[in-house]
């Protein structure tokens, strides 16, 4: 959070009117992603009620659990959805051995799953910690089984840990990048009622239309109930509707009344098509409204190492297959940590050269900052081995607070490869002076790049450079000490955390 | 004591008091600086029956099907005088048992089954137990004990188990959360080790009244949760040592209730005043009225543990005041209350008062970098 949030938050409380942010989308958004709204069975852990899901606003697919029933066929058919769907993206690209990368092979396209806000990523990740260790029935295809499902699932969910990854996004998290709302971020988690601020109905205000659809008794503007979006159900639901169904049932079942106990049956599809289908038209909505974003290049790169990893883990599972651990062991979790703490400082750094909302967020936090070039010395030079070494300096005055040490190396959006590293910082008038030293792309003394060097009275806004982070070095598996996990523990899904690069 | 007790009466009119539960203890550790809450919990208001009388939300709605299965649960952990609860103990923390002597004390044999009643009763087998020159083991059900809140007896009513061996009593909490790969949410472990944590504190007040050791009380709780994705319970011990520390400085602390119900104008009633049918007739501008004279503090976060949440927001809305953001947005603006001021602040149209002047400065320069950010784009 940053100061310039916190403005606009204010703002948008006293307009009532949700205001901009950032104006770019961060994520990539496929073609074809899978929209996916889980609703779990109340007082229990992981056992889903009810799902929705499909690629297509028009066909959305509903998964009920039998009145009092197991949810096994729900999950049977689960696993053919979203199996199916996976296994749709099949078209790969060669890619040529580059540097320390050797050649491969790599989907073009990868699955990418929708839920409507953060605690669903939480339920897909438990639900695929119930599943993935089901055995597949004997004589069945291990490849179209609930135990599958359910590796998929962890995978999805320990990739929305990855900062930057796009293969399983909440649109809440999405809509409150673009937007931000004059209430809390806790009241932000209510996909109806982010929409109602983002896009209220002609001749009412964010706030109104955010207030009349939270109430889960009374219809939105469109006259339709806009129930919590799940996985869990709202209470009031359950205990008005849901379980009275339910008691009925159990009398027609008890009566042995097979009549009644189809029309029951029936009455809980209905039930929960009525109660899902408002979240899946706002979930197609708010995507609507995303899409019409303009991507960042670095969403792109991050979906091709995603796509990478996407291929990746379906070799490992024709190679090898097992099921994720249920904990790491010591060696893959730090190596984890140390990926998962870089990937979030080059995720940052990149968008905030890439995206001038975030940029600005980060003048107001002091991470970055706007200024004048005052002063260039484009000959200065540094002694080299083999003679002097052309590194021009020149002064920047800023007003902005500046919270920067000596050595740290900056860059902007005007050229985020021309790094520049602080060398000096120097209070002046109601602002500070800093003397800025062009590390990369200076060309030599004999052929120096002016197109590198900023001029006297060119405006900069300059960030932490992303490569900045660079990733420590761990021992190799085999020679990491037994006091840290050592060598002797081997599994196969720890090996993809190895040749992973940040 | 007993002037105080008929103030706290006539503010919350002839219905019978609520006592304290799982929310309430709760809202005490994480908004102590509520007095309108404070005042009403002490008197034991219905704030459920306000909300709905307010036409406001309802936060704290229960799933008839989640109690259910939670009760469910509870049962099949109790059932047969508490034999699956003494396996879990024997095996779990390895305790030499072989049975338990189970008292329930919502049996309480009389028709006056009120929480004044049952208290004492659970007070008598508490001290007897205790007092008992044999080592007894014994498992008291539903027992309902008291603790003193804002220099204030209130009753708790904890669906618990207070256990003794070898003359330590030890706090068992069934809650129906899962506890997965032996973690579970921590924002329900830290629920249901405060609630515990006050029934330690409760159970340690009622042996020092009598002159015993308090220290009879473990700090030690045993958590007793549905295992993995099964509905098997599973035992777990948590160390209670700094929730009850934390909750002991939080209840010392606590102002007290005399000076909160002193500046109350007189005759000030949260009333519904329900007719013969229990419908509340109280004129719901007036209700509302008396509740304003009770200050609130109101915080997002209220819905998850008090009634009045939309109550206090839609009034926190009214007076524009920053809280209705969020506390992370609070605490960035630190001395300053409300929306408006700060705005003000931000434009540069108002004075900053002296505390306010470093706040100021970074909202002008966070309105200068959005209007530069609007220009460029």
């Amino acid at each position: 959070m940053s100061r310039l949030s916190t403005l606009l938050r204010l703002e948008a409380a006293e307009t009532q009117t949700a205001q901009d942010a950032s104006l770019v989308s961060h994520f990539h958004l496929t073609e074809r992603p899978l929209l996916f709204l889980p609703l779990n069975h109340s007082g229990t852990e992981a056992t889903p009620l009810a799902v929705m899901l499909g690629t297509e606003p028009a066909r959305p697919h509903l998964l009920v659990t039998p009145p009092h029933g197991r949810p096994t066929t729900l999950l049977q058919e689960l696993a053919d959805h979203v199996l199916t769907y996976i296994d749709s993206f099949r078209n790969t690209e060669r890619l040529l051995a580059k540097s320390r990368k050797p050649a491969r092979e790599r989907h073009t396209h990868a699955p990418q799953l929708l839920v409507a806000n953060r605690k669903s990523i939480t339920y897909v990740e438990r639900l695929g910690r119930a599943l993935r260790f089901t055995e597949p029935p004997e004589d069945s295809d291990p490849a179209h089984s609930v135990g599958r499902l359910g590796q998929w699932l962890t995978f999805f969910a320990d990739h929305a840990e990855h900062p930057g990854s796009a293969f399983l996004l909440a649109l809440t998290d999405l809509l409150a990048t673009r937007w931000i709302t004059g209430q809390s971020r806790l009241e932000d988690e209510h996909l109806a009622a982010l929409l109602a601020w983002i896009d209220p109905p002609p001749g009412t205000t964010g706030l109104h239309a955010a207030l009349e659809t939270e109430n889960p008794q009374l219809p939105g503007p469109d006259g339709r109930l806009h129930r919590p979006a799940g996985p869990a159900t709202d209470p009031s639901f359950d205990s008005l509707e849901l379980d009275p169904l339910l008691t009925a049932y159990d009398i027609a079942a008890a009566e042995g009344n097979t009549a009644a106990i189809a029309r029951h049956t029936d009455r809980l599809n209905d039930l929960l098509h009525t109660y899902l289908r408002p979240t899946w038209d706002d979930a197609w909505r708010a995507l609507g409204l995303l899409r019409t974003l303009p991507e960042i290049p670095d969403a792109q790169r991050r979906w091709a190492a995603d796509r990478d990893r996407f291929t990746a883990y379906r070799t490992y599972l024709t190679t090898d297959g097992r099921p994720q651990p249920i904990k790491d062991d010591a060696v893959s979790a730090a190596r984890r940590l140390a990926r998962l703490e870089l990937a979030q400082a080059a995720f940052d750094a990149h968008r905030a050269l890439e995206d001038p909302f975030f940029m600005a967020e980060r003048r107001t936090t002091g991470e970055a900052l706007a200024g004048t070039v005052t002063d260039v010395d484009a000959r200065h030079t540094i002694p080299g081995a083999r003679g002097p070494r052309l590194r021009p300096r020149l002064t920047l005055h800023t007003t902005d607070p500046v919270r920067l040490d000596l050595g740290h190396l900056l860059a902007g959006p005007h050229n985020p490869r021309v790094h520049l590293a602080v060398r000096a910082i120097t209070p002046r008038g109601q602002g500070t002076d800093l003397l800025l030293e062009v590390t990369t792309l200076t060309g030599t003394v004999n052929k120096p790049r002016s197109d590198s060097v900023p001029a006297v009275g060119d405006q900069l806004e300059l960030t932490f450079a992303p490569e900045f982070f660079s990733r420590p070095a761990f021992p190799s598996r085999e020679n990491t000490p037994w006091t840290h996990g050592g060598p002797q523990h081997n599994h196969p899904a720890a090996a993809l955390e190895e040749t992973e690069k940040p | 004591m007993s002037l105080l007790n008929d103030r706290l009466d006539a503010l919350r009119g002839p219905a019978p008091a609520k006592g304290h539960d799982a929310r309430t203890l709760a809202a005490l550790t994480t908004n102590p600086g509520c007095a309108r809450r404070a005042l009403m919990d002490a008197a034991g208001v219905d704030k459920d029956a306000i909300a709905v009388h307010l036409g406001k939300p309802r936060p704290l709605a229960k799933s008839s099907i989640a109690l259910r299965n939670g009760a469910v649960f509870e049962q099949k952990v109790k059932a047969d005088g508490g034999a699956e609860l003494l396996r879990l103990l024997r095996d779990v923390l390895g305790l030499p048992l072989h049975e338990a002597a189970h008292t329930d004390l919502a049996a309480v044999g009389s028709q006056d089954a009120s929480l004044p009643v049952r208290h004492a009763y659970t007070r008598t087998a508490v001290l007897e137990a205790a007092r008992s020159p044999r080592s007894v083991r014994t498992l008291l059900d539903h027992p309902i004990l008291q603790l003193t809140v804002a220099g204030h007896p209130v009753y708790l009513e904890p669906d618990v188990v207070a256990f003794q061996v070898d003359g330590v009593f030890h706090i068992i909490e069934i809650k129906s959360f899962a506890v997965l790969d032996g973690r579970a949410d921590p924002a329900k472990v830290a629920a249901a080790v405060t609630q515990a944590a006050a029934y330690v504190i409760a159970l340690r007040e009622l042996f020092e009244s009598e002159g015993l050791d308090g220290d009879n009380v473990s700090h030690d709780i045993i958590l007793i949760t549905p295992r993995n994705f099964s509905r098997n319970p599973t035992a777990s011990i948590v160390d209670a040592r700094k929730k009850i520390a934390a909750l002991t400085r939080q209840l010392n602390r606590l102002t007290r209730i005399g000076p909160l119900l002193d500046a109350l104008p007189p005759h000030t009633t949260f009333d519904l005043a329900l007719d013969r049918g229990e419908r509340p007739t109280r004129d719901a501008k007036d209700l509302t009225a008396a509740l304003q004279t009770a200050p609130a503090r109101y915080t997002p976060t209220c819905r998850h543990f008090c009634d009045l949440a939309y109550v206090c927001r839609s009034e926190a809305r009214d007076e524009g005041l920053i809280d209705v953001l969020g506390s992370d947005i609070r605490d960035d603006l630190g001395g300053v209350d409300h929306i408006s001021t700060a705005l003000r602040l931000a434009d540069d149209t108002r004075r900053p008062a002296p505390d306010q002047v470093d706040l100021a400065a970074a909202l002008r320069h966070a309105h200068a970098v959005r209007t530069h950010l609007r220009e460029s784009a």
